[in-house]
């Protein structure tokens, strides 16, 4: 007969086996359990090949390569101090420029693994990526006190960190994990009538709504807060109109998501047919603002954006000795491409969109 | 013709227990089913999750939790069942052992084969 494991043990086990596992290991490791040395034996040499596994089975190629080259580029454009040329300009910091992106894509590999399986939302994958850039600059630190040349200049690391925080979260809302990978069939769902189902469905999406709209408001506050201090430190005149034109672009974007895209009120009560049109109505109001991204959520950082450029391109070309032309050029080449991979995110989301609008309409067709 | 999975050694023992064991075949009795396949080589349990999840990935088994257990303190176990391109994998191994026996045969002549068994005889008695 099998013998109970000794609680600490097992919370033990049950904290390093990762959770979409952690049933059917925990269960089978108690039904062998002969005793408390054979438990733990047993725990030894199990847990490691099902975090390998589970790690292999949470892990895309395809995003690890374009993280590693988002991260490298992230912690090289960076200047160890304002003012200064980035660090891709010097040559001695491109090795130790290596350690801060292996140490980022390992801790993304460990928080995937460990992750909950459910629903990633965005405020899910910025607190994930936030994370690992956070486990990094603790690293770092470590590296600065031990062994000084190979660690990141202070200043590069904080501007780097955030740079990469950005570029690892519109990388993964373009690319979402495969859940069918991640998570396997659990016991079969209970049934629900159509009612409950169109009602959950309309709630489920609402609050998807709300959480979009809340890290869309954090993020703005962010970006606010990042470029008024640029604007208070720079003397740079085109500097300053191009940090003030982001804020306004940022207050511009989030007044238009508060006044014309929350989500509006559902019905208290009613029949399948009412869910079903407040639903619909919904999904295809999100569509079209999806829709419409370049006119009131892009659009309002161009001008920003092109004004910062036109400005560095400029002040590159008076002070030539001093700061290397082609730091412009990357910057805006790293600009282009976060409003290329927003642009392409929500295209993908339109088209989801799209589906479900069309499901939507089958069904009700059907009754 | 339809493209198959390439299965190793390790995976075709795992398949054969699963489809040993039928409605049965969850991560404890898998691991007891391939020793007794596998013996006199030992099978750790973790090597048997690592590779389920690899056939799960390859579409040859699929899983299920079952309702939770007191033996296993309230927990479920996650059945496992061979797909119809895991049978189909299973089968196409099953042939070419079938044929790597008869060339073995051939090759090292009928005593050798008598020997063998003899030896299998004696295992399955």
């Amino acid at each position: 007969m099998n013998k109970t494991p000794p609680k600490m043990m097992e919370w033990i086990v049950a904290r390093m086996v990762p959770p979409a596992r952690r049933e059917e290991v925990l269960g089978d490791l108690q039904e062998r359990c002969q005793g408390p040395a054979q438990y733990l034996l047993d725990a030894l040499r199990t847990v490691p090949h099902v975090i390998a596994s589970q790690m292999r089975r949470s892990t895309d190629p395809r995003l690890v390569i374009c993280e590693a080259l988002a991260l490298y580029l992230a912690f090289l454009t960076a200047p160890a101090h304002p003012g200064a040329r980035s660090l891709i300009f010097d040559p001695a910091m491109l090795a130790p420029a290596l350690i801060p992106v292996a140490a980022s894509l390992v801790a993304l590999r460990f928080i995937d693994t460990y992750s909950l399986t459910g629903a990633r939302t965005r405020t899910v994958i910025m607190a994930q990526v936030a994370l690992a850039v956070a486990i990094t600059c603790a690293a770092e630190q470590i590296l600065w006190i031990e062994e000084r040349a190979m660690a990141l200049p202070r200043g590069a690391l904080l501007q780097g960190g955030i740079l990469a925080c950005f570029l690892l979260w519109m990388l993964r809302m373009a690319m979402p994990a495969d859940k069918s990978r991640l998570q396997m069939a659990g016991p079969g769902h209970t049934e629900q009538t159509p009612d409950e189902d169109i009602q959950q469905q309309a709630k489920k999406f609402r609050e998807r709504i709300r959480d979009r709209n809340r890290t869309e408001y954090a993020g703005a506050a962010l970006v606010i807060a990042y470029f008024g201090i640029r604007l208070f430190e720079t003397g740079q005149l085109a500097a300053r109109i191009g940090f003030a034109l982001i804020i306004a672009g940022s207050i511009y974007a989030m007044y238009h998501l508060r006044t014309k895209e929350s989500p509006g009120a559902p019905p208290a009560e009613g029949t399948y047919e009412k869910y079903a049109a407040y639903h619909r109505r919904e999904l295809v109001r999100q569509r079209d603002l999806l829709h419409s991204i370049w006119r009131w959520y892009l659009g309002p950082f161009l001008p920003g954006g092109v004004v910062l450029i036109a400005g560095s391109v400029l002040s590159a070309a008076a002070r030539q000795k001093q700061r290397h032309p082609s730091s412009v050029f990357v910057g805006a080449a790293i600009f282009g491409l976060i409003l290329l991979l927003i642009w392409k995110g929500n295209q993908r989301a339109e088209r989801r969109l799209q589906l479900e609008i069309d499901d939507l309409d089958a069904e009700t067709s059907r009754r | 013709m339809a493209k198959t999975n390439n299965i190793g050694q390790f995976e075709q023992l795992i398949l054969t227990a699963i489809l040993a064991l039928r409605e049965d075949a969850y991560g404890v009795t898998i691991h007891a089913k391939a020793e007794e396949l596998a013996d006199p080589k030992g099978v750790s349990l973790g090597a048997v999750y690592v590779t389920l999840d690899r056939l799960g990935d390859k579409g040859l088994v699929s899983s299920r939790l079952s309702d939770p257990t007191p033996e296993r303190g309230g927990r479920a176990k996650r059945c496992y069942q061979l797909e119809a391109l895991g049978e189909r994998a299973l089968r196409e191994s099953a042939i070419t052992a079938r044929r790597m026996w008869q060339a073995s045969v051939e090759a090292w002549g009928g005593e050798w084969e008598k020997r063998w068994r003899k030896q299998w005889g004696k295992e399955t008695a």
